[in-house]
């Protein structure tokens, strides 16, 4: 065996050894699911039989129909209304001069490292006076805020590598800002934007403080919140039924990255160090 | 540029609190409470959270709405069911909320019921005690409970605010199977010093790596459960609630709680408990899920999970109190379960009521009993049908009758769940001695005594 | 960030080429560029920013969220510098960015170095699998795990099966355990983010630099320390910058699985916010140990890209 491919295959071992340690905690949630209700099942096991049966009734029993429809209201409103202003935000700091723009774009960068937890006191509060917790809008303003300062980054980086020839020429063509915007650059936006979106979603889906602190009421919780809730109500009766409820609110988010993990990724960084 | 838009939001700050007016608590005028005539409002929804998330308690609730809407077709009970833990941390944000609940669980004392006087989020039901009777069904040391002064600084005296369903009692749960392969009669155990020597004669025959109690203390409560009892052996049950009340010059710092904390970390040492500090890695319910399954030969908690043990355990599921230590009462933890209270922003105040009193009232017991529970009310007519119940609520008759319910020494501060959760954590896995603990609970006291008197 | 202006038309760039330019166009105003950041900075402001700074002011009150507030000054701060509890949490949540930040760069920085010189093939497979972890809900992520370290879990079973079974235990009820346990679920979750990072940054390192090591006689580890790792530089920045924040941020991971017990042993500054904010009636001192979270993140976060992006080509 030659040396290149002992290293090969090192390689693939390390790897492997590294993917199943990935996989695992998923994996057992999955088939943990996967048992019947009355299986006393700790751990890994592998189920005699494949049982869907527990994904209905954590379904049903868990409300999480209304959870999962919640969770994706907040996340598709959150992302498309931050994809709008990012796009504006980000083509403003990316192609346009302007007084004050280095100390805008350090303010806005800042909200990319401060915690949720700083501001959710203040928010909480001054939404109940104003009478606006337990409502979509108390999680959606907020994420929307929060959101802004990574999309805007990312499409500021988009637009200060555009090809300034093309956004130069449409404007010696006398068309004003906002038209070579739409005309222009949108086209070729599309993937950093679409990515953005997503992960936007993503992590607005995820997304559980602010939704514990925010929601009361049953019909507004978003899934993470039920799941919580719900596994400390029936983890220790009922092991697979939580594990049922856990699929189901992961699974949403999980699937669209597998379909689209590849530009998700690329893209995701590719960006970010693109300084 | 930053810094003048921090200085303009901080401005607009103006102290937290301010202006929000204290909510007025309305409710009815006591001699217009409406107590029937419910069907003639149209279709009508109450929102109903409650603290018991599983088993006896949350089955015989879902007995009763369904009665409830049964009497009333036009009326929908929604109810939320979420586990106590859980809740508590919840019940002040979602009762200061703008939609709020109509009808919700809360806790006795300062840490719960206290705030929600304090901030006029619940409704004073003096006036609907008169109209059902309630002050005929219940004991005097019930409704103390739940009776607060208007700014909710003085408890067990004054306005009464909610209503409990039944009554909870900590004990000895047995597997009578064990108990009799190890030839210990549990008719024998006369004392507290009887059942400490049973507990050093089964950890001699159980193997050794099944503990002798089954207990799950990471929720920080199961410890003080199993404590409560114990204390009842070396300390008088008025000398406890006296301090649970706030009283001037009542303290934890005395030679009867050094001497029960000493034992129950013995306990931990010993090995009764479990491997190490095992039970500190499961919760309550598990460890009650537990010992259905066949784990330990004991489980001292709450009467609460009496229907989690017969389920399990069937003929084998035995209950009785603690044996008492010199003075020959029984005393351990045990109180009414959680108050019922009505928001003071219900739109639907009477109807709330009369929901309070269908699933607290003597009515209701039949469905208390059908689940191993123990109404509340001393005039219900219905009686417990099976072994485990009849004994379940033997206990509490015991408890009652010499005057041993100590209640829950977290009601005693705002903060007292947490100090003592945490602290008995750390004494049961040898991190902290028992005087540290008792220090300890005592300046949680003492501050919150001093934060009383001042203001 | 200086930018080159030039006012004369610009020629197509030449491939391989990076030339920023900006072009002002005769006649167009500057303050259209102001119009278009008003609708992300209104939401920034009144909703990120702004309670940010109402935070702060809240911290100088002592308030149970009910009823009037007190002005008390710094006494909350001075709180957070003197309990001991408090000031544990601040150590727990830099004891976890060992496990968040630290262990995952390295285990990044090392598979991906194995990845691109084994010349794996389905690396993409690869990356994709090892990036999951990152999608799932943090809710979901504790709840598997809470099982994995449950004393019959399939943690200690492996551990009896292999004949450590002195070592297996309660993991997440053991005052000393309980938080590097919780800190490898955090490596579990991190360690995709940094090795897709690094096998991107990898990738942008010009071959030609390899290759002059070679020549030099350079051995594997030589050729890391020498070209890969000053290459990374970068990536590095940005991965410890975002796993720190994560550590420090942590709230989710902690309050699903073990709610700061057993004791205080995981309890972490966000968790205090939230038990002091929202349970234990503490805004003002909530506020307080939010503020001091946060300064403490913009000090690291700064730290650590004046220490590592220190990139001499710029």
């Amino acid at each position: 065996m030659t040396a290149v491919r002992r290293e090969q295959l090192l390689s693939y071992a390390v790897l492997g050894v590294f993917a199943v340690i990935a996989l695992y905690p998923v994996l057992s949630i999955v088939l943990l699911a996967m048992h019947k209700r009355s299986d006393l099942v700790t751990g890994f096991a592998i189920p005699d039989s494949l049982n869907f049966g527990t994904f209905k009734d954590a379904w049903e029993l868990g409300g999480f129909d209304r959870g999962l429809l919640n969770s994706f209201i907040v996340a598709a409103s959150v992302s498309v209304v931050t994809a709008v202003l990012s796009t504006l935000a980000g083509y403003a700091f990316g192609a346009m001069r302007f007084r004050g723009s280095d100390a805008l774009f350090y303010l806005l960068l800042l909200g990319l490292i401060f915690p949720y937890e700083a501001t959710v006191i203040p928010l909480y509060y001054v939404f109940r006076d104003v009478g606006l917790t337990d409502t979509y809008w108390a999680l959606i303003l907020p994420q929307i805020g929060l959101s802004v300062p990574f999309g805007t980054f990312w499409m500021r980086a988009f637009f200060r590598t555009s090809p300034g020839s093309l956004v130069e020429a449409s404007r010696l063509d006398g068309a004003s800002s906002f038209v070579t915007l739409w005309r222009v650059l949108l086209p070729q936006a599309w993937p950093a934007i679409t990515t953005m979106i997503v992960l936007v979603f993503m992590w607005t889906w995820n997304e559980f403080l602010l939704a514990l602190v925010m929601i009361q009421s049953d019909e507004l919780r978003t899934a993470p919140l039920g799941l919580a809730l719900f596994a400390n109500a029936n983890r220790s009766q009922d092991p697979t039924l939580t594990a049922a409820a856990a699929v189901l609110v992961a699974l949403p988010v999980v699937i669209v990255y597998v379909f689209l993990q590849r530009s998700f990724i690329r893209g995701m960084f590719a960006g970010a160090v693109k300084e | 540029m930053p810094v003048a838009l921090a200085i303009a939001v901080a401005g607009c700050g103006g102290t937290p609190g301010e202006d929000k007016p204290k909510d007025q608590a309305a409710g009815t005028p006591a001699d217009q409470v409406k107590t029937d005539g419910f069907e003639d409002l149209g279709p009508v929804t109450l929102n109903v959270v409650s603290s018991e998330g599983s088993g006896g308690p949350r089955e015989a609730i879902k007995t009763l709405t369904k009665q409830f809407e049964e009497k009333y077709p036009n009326v929908t009970v929604k109810v939320s069911y979420r586990d106590f833990p859980s809740w508590i941390k919840q019940v002040k944000l979602a009762a200061a909320s703008d939609s709020p609940p109509d009808v919700f669980a809360g806790n006795q004392g300062y840490q719960v019921d206290g705030e929600l006087v304090k901030a006029g989020l619940i409704l004073p039901l003096d006036q609907y005690a008169k109209a059902y009777g309630w002050t005929d069904s219940f004991t005097p040391e019930t409704l103390q409970q739940f009776e607060w002064s208007d700014d909710g600084k003085t408890f067990g005296e004054g306005t009464l605010w909610g209503v409990a369903q039944t009554g909870q009692s900590t004990g000895v749960f047995a597997n009578l199977a064990k108990l009799r392969e190890a030839g210990i009669d549990p008719a024998s155990l006369k004392t507290f010093d009887d059942f400490d020597a049973a507990l050093a004669k089964l950890r001699k025959t159980l193997p050794a790596d099944e503990p002798v109690i089954a207990l799950g203390n990471k929720d920080q409560y199961g410890a003080i459960h199993m404590w409560g009892m114990v204390q009842g052996a070396y300390t008088p049950a008025q000398d406890v609630r006296d301090w649970i009340f706030q009283k001037d010059g009542a303290t934890f710092d005395s030679p009867g709680n050094l001497e029960s904390l000493e034992k129950i970390k013995e306990w931990a040492d010993k090995g009764y408990l479990g491997k190490g500090d095992s039970f500190n890695a499961r919760d309550d319910a598990e460890a009650a899920s537990a010992f259905g399954k066949g784990e330990g030969a004991f489980m001292l908690g709450g009467n609460w999970n009496a229907s989690i043990a017969k389920d399990g355990l069937g003929e084998d599921a035995g209950f009785f109190n603690m044996p008492p230590g010199e003075s020959g009462d029984t005393a351990a933890i045990g109180s009414a379960s959680v108050p019922i209270h009505i928001s003071a922003k219900t739109k639907q105040p009477d109807l709330a009521a009369a929901y309070l009193d269908f699933i607290t009232g003597p009515d209701a017991g039949q469905a208390f009993v059908d689940n191993q529970l123990v109404p509340a009310v001393t005039d219900t007519t219905a009686e417990p049908g099976d072994p485990l119940g009849k004994e379940v609520k033997a206990g509490w008759d015991q408890l009652v009758k010499d005057g041993g319910l100590t209640l829950y020494p977290d009601w005693s501060s705002p903060t007292m769940l947490q100090t003592m959760g945490q602290t008995f954590q750390e004494m049961l896995a040898g991190r902290m001695s028992p005087q540290d603990v008792i220090d300890r609970t005592q300046k949680d006291w003492e501050e919150y005594h001093q934060q009383l008197a001042g203001s | 960030m200086t930018e080159v202006v030039e006012r004369s038309r610009v020629r197509a760039d030449a491939p391989g080429e990076r030339r920023q330019v900006r072009v002002r166009a005769p006649g167009e105003p500057r303050r259209v560029a102001y119009l278009y950041l008003a609708p992300a900075f209104l939401f920034y402001l009144l909703f990120a920013f702004g309670p940010l700074v109402y935070t702060t002011w809240l911290s100088f009150f002592d308030w149970d969220g009910l009823t009037v507030g007190e002005w008390v000054g710094i006494e909350n701060y001075r709180k957070v510098l003197e309990d001991p509890d408090i000031r544990a949490s601040f150590v727990h949540s830099f004891e976890l960015i060992f496990f968040y930040a630290v262990l995952p760069v390295v285990l990044g920085l090392a598979l991906a170095s194995v990845i691109t010189h084994g010349r794996v093939r389905g690396v993409t497979f690869f990356r994709a699998v090892l990036f999951l972890p990152q999608t799932v809900a943090t809710v979901v992520v504790a709840i598997a795990w809470v099982w994995i370290y449950a004393p019959d879990g399939p943690l200690n079973k492996a551990l009896d099966a292999v004949g450590l079974s002195g070592i297996s235990r309660g993991w997440l009820g053991d005052f000393n355990f309980a938080l590097p346990a919780l800190g490898l679920v955090g490596t579990w979750v991190m360690f995709g983010l940094c090795l897709v990072l690094f096998l991107a940054g990898i990738q942008k390192i010009p071959y030609s630099l390899y290759e002059a090591a070679r020549v030099d006689g350079a051995g594997r580890l030589r050729e890391f320390f020498a070209v890969t790792l000053p290459g990374l530089r970068g990536e590095l920045a940005v991965a410890l910058t975002l796993t720190t924040i994560m550590a420090l941020r942590t709230f989710d991971l902690i309050y699903v699985s073990t709610n700061g017990g057993p004791g205080t042993s995981t309890t972490v500054p966000s968790v205090l916010v939230y038990q002091n904010a929202f349970v234990n009636g503490r805004v003002g001192l909530a506020a307080a140990v939010a503020v001091v979270l946060t300064a403490l993140i913009f000090v690291v976060a700064f730290a650590i890209t004046r220490l590592v992006d220190r990139d001499p080509s710029r």
